[in-house]
């Protein structure tokens, strides 16, 4: 097969990989045809296949698995992409663009692995489960039929655009570039949600109101709308956990790109970018990883006042020792970015602490607490009490327009929206403090914020001074954060597991309980949250006060960048079945049950194993395409 | 920088030092708080962790690598992370498999008793609309040939096999009886939420023990079925974690019989278990 090729205006021609192609075709006809509800019906009757030595649910597994990943790193990495080269847009700095353009051609290539293993997928889930696949079809018939592949087609379209567009919409043009990157991500951002609703539809079926006589799967069927359908209890909770976690992803595969090309380095010019570009991965996979906790809190919520036994089911029975497992992997995650940081701290140099201290750190720290108390801190009243009105507002608009359907998952949305909204007005207060040497006020209102101001500054001066003890400090509370969120209720697979002679020898004491119970694991995941964001702190302010040297970092935090991929990757997988499992027997909770032999949930070993195979093979396809995207080309422009 | 001159054993001798009294400080503190052993070695376990991770913040820099050694690095790092990550799920406590795959078992015989009359009706349906196709040729044949339909014989509705298969709960003596309804309380997972002889849920729903004095059969029945039928006294007012009202979908006739059975032997007056609330007018349906 020839491959396709684009045209772009003074550029050579290149070529559209023909798997990219073959994928797109592969999966929008696939959908097309299933979605007609003629053959859905039709496979409604057909008999399943059986997938040789595998079995049919490993099979689905792990094309679900396989695609799922390479579909988060498409989705998220174009998001930070686009806010890199805006960043190299309005500073002039060029480093973020380089990195935009490398992050995208690398999710080219990964794009049509995208579509490949999408569109195996749904030919695996029609030859092995017909009769589900035709249900699920025929309920979701728009999104299947209409929404999914014309939102995939224009997908398609618009990347192959904002790449091959790169070096011809540049100058007075760039703003046109990033315009079509922001179309990339808001077609991305409804294509995932688009699809996420039959997803949480088979966890969180939509209810019956209260006091219909009529059996649930009846009520679907007949009386519930489309909307009702998509809008289940655990859609929009979804999506804000897959939208986060898909920028985390995406983060952690730049750091690993970097990593690479860090290895590959020739020059001491190539080697400084890569630690840059690494430092930039680590910092986006990190920094939004600190909010998924909050955003996974959202998602168990709902699924808590969906129907109060999936909860203890995950986190107490059947799927204790998963989450177990999850601790184990976050906990490693937090430690091995704090590692990460600490090496990169080791080479600043400090000068000698000077006492004329910044009071834009202040205004800075105090915005990130509450938007708005920057500003009446630096007497910008208007702008402060306007912040704080703007900003209730807002989070009231969004949660009222998600429509959550727990307080939990209203107190938490205000949390998730306030912090990264914290952050942004940070900045701005930060810039907007420059030149300015003393706070005004030195009323009433403004003294507690003084004081608050002294203290903040003291602590800073001290960090500076000591930086490596109060990492070491925060590793400390790091380990012991994880202790407390590792601290099961008792060392069994399943309750079933528990019994008469067992239960002391297995179980927590009961003076000792609230270990294992849910204030106890927030407060262990907080403190490691807070242990990150200091050791953040301590590294942004160690390196504006001294000389950072890109390129001379040890080479152990390049195994570092590779370890944080490889585990954010092996604990998307554990998650993924943990997803699957919390619907038990059935395909749909409480709506189709799994009659099948294989209806069981795999034990956690069976699950490592699996997920471990398939986080390699994912590995094995980004390495290359790595090496493909950057490694060769790089190899070409030396020749 | 100072690290980088120190030899592994200067990294390592006061650390180890340290962590082992951490460790054993532990490991006595905990043994005398009444932890188990196994909660014990999960504490000295993290004294190792904080070992290693403090020897690895002070280990010296690693030797630049390029070219095919550091592939080979790359390579083998993901290997032992694949081995240690493949270990620790397999060490990590398991289900038993064959005791879910029996509850799911038990737990679908309503469904697959469905799942089977729909199949046999399906074809029976088969069977009878191919009949009924050749009965329609030969009338047509008849029709043709000018006969009348007298002595063509009805096809006999009344008589057709039942459908409707049933568990042979009489069957079961009254102590296998209430054997069935404690795995019934098991499969449906029951404990999540309740206490019977103080284990099971914290505090979601009320403890069970002496739920055989306070109720009847068919309120029990009721209550299982249609949880807002009636609500115990501490939970009237409760409008989250409320109990499913799933189960008249998921749990047949048969088990909640058999359920409702075993809890009403639960008669420990010595339990506090919540009295019902029935609302004014209350009757079981």
């Amino acid at each position: 097969m020839r491959a396709a090729t684009v045209r772009g205006a003074g550029q050579a021609v290149r070529s559209v990989p023909p798997s990219v192609v073959w994928g797109a075709a592969v999966l929008v006809v696939a959908l097309l045809c299933l979605a007609k509800s003629s053959v859905a019906q039709t496979i409604e009757v057909l008999n399943p296949s059986e997938f040789p030595y595998l079995g049919n649910r490993m099979a689905v597994w792990a094309l679900a698995q396989l695609h799922i990943l390479f579909a988060a790193f498409v989705l998220g990495a174009p998001i930070f992409v686009v806010i890199a080269e805006w960043i190299s847009y309005r500073q002039g700095d060029a480093k973020y663009d380089r990195l935009a353009k490398e992050v995208t051609k690398v999710t080219v290539i990964l794009y049509s692995m995208t579509a490949l293993t999408g569109g195996f997928f749904v030919l695996m889930l029609v030859t092995l489960y017909p009769q589900l696949t035709g249900w699920l079809f025929n309920h979701f018939f728009p999104i299947f039929g209409i929404f999914y592949p014309l939102l995939f087609i224009a997908e398609t379209i618009v990347l192959y655009m904002y790449w091959y567009t790169w070096d011809t919409l540049q100058g007075e043009k760039k703003g046109r570039h990033l315009a079509l990157g922001v179309l990339l991500n808001l077609i991305g951002v409804v294509t995932l949600f688009a699809i996420d609703a039959p997803t949480a539809f088979m966890n969180t079926p939509v209810r019956t109101a209260e006091g219909m006589e009529m059996s649930l799967r009846a009520f679907i069927e007949s009386e519930a709308t489309f909307w009702d359908k998509v809008n289940n209890f655990s859609w929009m909770p979804l999506n804000i956990h897959r939208l986060v976690g898909n920028v985390v992803f995406g983060g952690f595969i730049t750091g690993l790109i970097a990593a690479y090309m860090y290895m590959l380095a020739k020059t001491d010019e190539e080697r400084a970018y890569y630690d840059w570009m690494g430092f930039v991965g680590n910092l986006i996979g990190i920094g939004t990883l600190l909010l998924l906790p909050l955003a996974g809190y959202v998602y168990a919520a709902e699924f808590y006042d969906y129907d109060a036994s999936i909860g203890p089911y995950m986190m107490a029975d059947q799927l204790s020792m998963f989450f177990e497992m999850q601790g184990a992997m976050i906990g490693l995650i937090f430690l091995a970015s704090a590692y990460y940081i600490w090496l990169s701290l080791k080479r600043i140099e400090i000068p000698a602490y000077s006492s004329a201290v910044s009071q834009k750190l202040v205004a800075g720290i105090l915005s990130a607490i509450i938007p708005g108390l920057g500003q009446l801190y630096n007497g910008q009243w208007g702008k402060g009490i306007g912040f704080l009105v703007g900003q209730l507002a807002l989070v009231g608009g969004v949660g009222y327009l998600l429509g959550l359907h727990s307080e939990e998952g209203w107190g938490l949305l205000v949390l998730l929206l306030l912090l990264p909204i914290g952050l942004l007005i940070a900045s701005s207060a930060d810039a907007m403090h420059r030149g300015k040497s003393e706070a005004p006020g030195g009323t009433i209102v403004t003294l507690p914020l003084r004081l608050l101001a002294s203290l903040l500054l003291a602590i800073e001066r001290f960090s500076l001074k000591r930086r490596e003890l109060l990492v070491k400090g925060a590793f400390i509370v790091l380990l012991l954060g994880n202790a407390i969120w590792m601290t099961p209720h008792a060392f069994v697979g399943a309750v079933s597991e528990l019994t008469d002679e067992n239960y002391d020898r297995l179980s927590l004491p009961s003076d000792w309980d609230f270990l294992s119970l849910m204030p106890a694991k927030l407060t262990a995941v907080g403190l490691m949250v807070l242990m990150i964001l200091l050791s953040f702190v301590l590294y942004t302010r160690a390196i504006r006060r001294g000389r950072i040297q890109w390129g001379q970092i040890n080479f152990t935090s390049q195994f570092a960048l590779i370890f944080l991929a490889f585990s954010a990757i092996w604990t998307m997988g554990l998650m993924g079945i943990v997803r699957s499992s919390l619907r038990k027997y059935f395909h749909i909770y409480d709506v189709l049950p799994d009659l099948s032999p294989e209806s069981f949930t795999p034990t956690l070993g069976d699950s490592s194993t699996m997920i471990t195979t398939l986080a390699i093979v994912f590995f094995l396809i980004v390495s290359l395409s790595i090496w493909l995207a950057l490694g060769m080309a790089r190899a070409k422009g030396k020749g | 920088m100072a690290d980088a001159q120190k030899s592994w054993f200067q990294i390592i001798r006061w650390k180890l030092v340290v962590s082992v009294i951490v460790g054993a400080i532990l490991w006595v503190v905990s043994g005398q708080l009444g932890f188990p052993v196994i909660f014990q070695w999960m504490f000295v376990a993290y004294a190792l962790l904080g070992f290693l991770v403090f020897v690895v913040l002070d280990a010296p820099p690693l030797q630049a690598m390029t070219g095919w050694k550091a592939g080979v690095a790359v390579v083998v790092f993901y290997l032992v992370c694949s081995a240690v990550y493949v270990a620790a799920g397999n060490l990590l406590p398991q289900f038993t498999s064959q005791t879910e795959r029996d509850g799911i078992a038990r737990k679908t015989v309503k469904f697959r008793h469905e799942k089977e009359a729909t199949e046999s009706l399906l074809a029976r349906t088969r069977e009878l609309s191919a009949k009924a196709d050749e009965l329609l040729a030969k009338l047509n044949e008849l029709r043709a040939a000018g006969a009348s339909l007298e002595g063509v014989e009805p096809v006999d509705v009344a008589n057709l096999p039942s459908v409707s298969p049933s568990i042979p709960i009489k069957d079961l003596t009254p102590e296998q009886l209430i054997e069935r309804g404690k795995l019934v309380y098991q499969d449906h997972e029951c404990y999540n939420c309740h206490k019977i002889g103080g284990k099971g849920g914290k505090k979601r729903g009320p403890q069970l023990d002496n739920i055989g004095n306070l109720v009847s059969q068919a309120q029990l029945k009721d209550k299982i079925f249609n949880p807002t039928a009636w609500k115990a006294e501490g939970f009237e007012k409760r409008t989250k974690d409320e109990m499913p009202d799933k189960f008249a979908e998921v749990m047949s006739e048969e088990e909640l019989h058999a359920l409702v059975v075993y809890l009403l032997t639960l008669k420990n007056p010595s339990v506090d278990t919540p009295k019902p609330i029935f609302p004014p007018g209350y009757a079981v349906k």
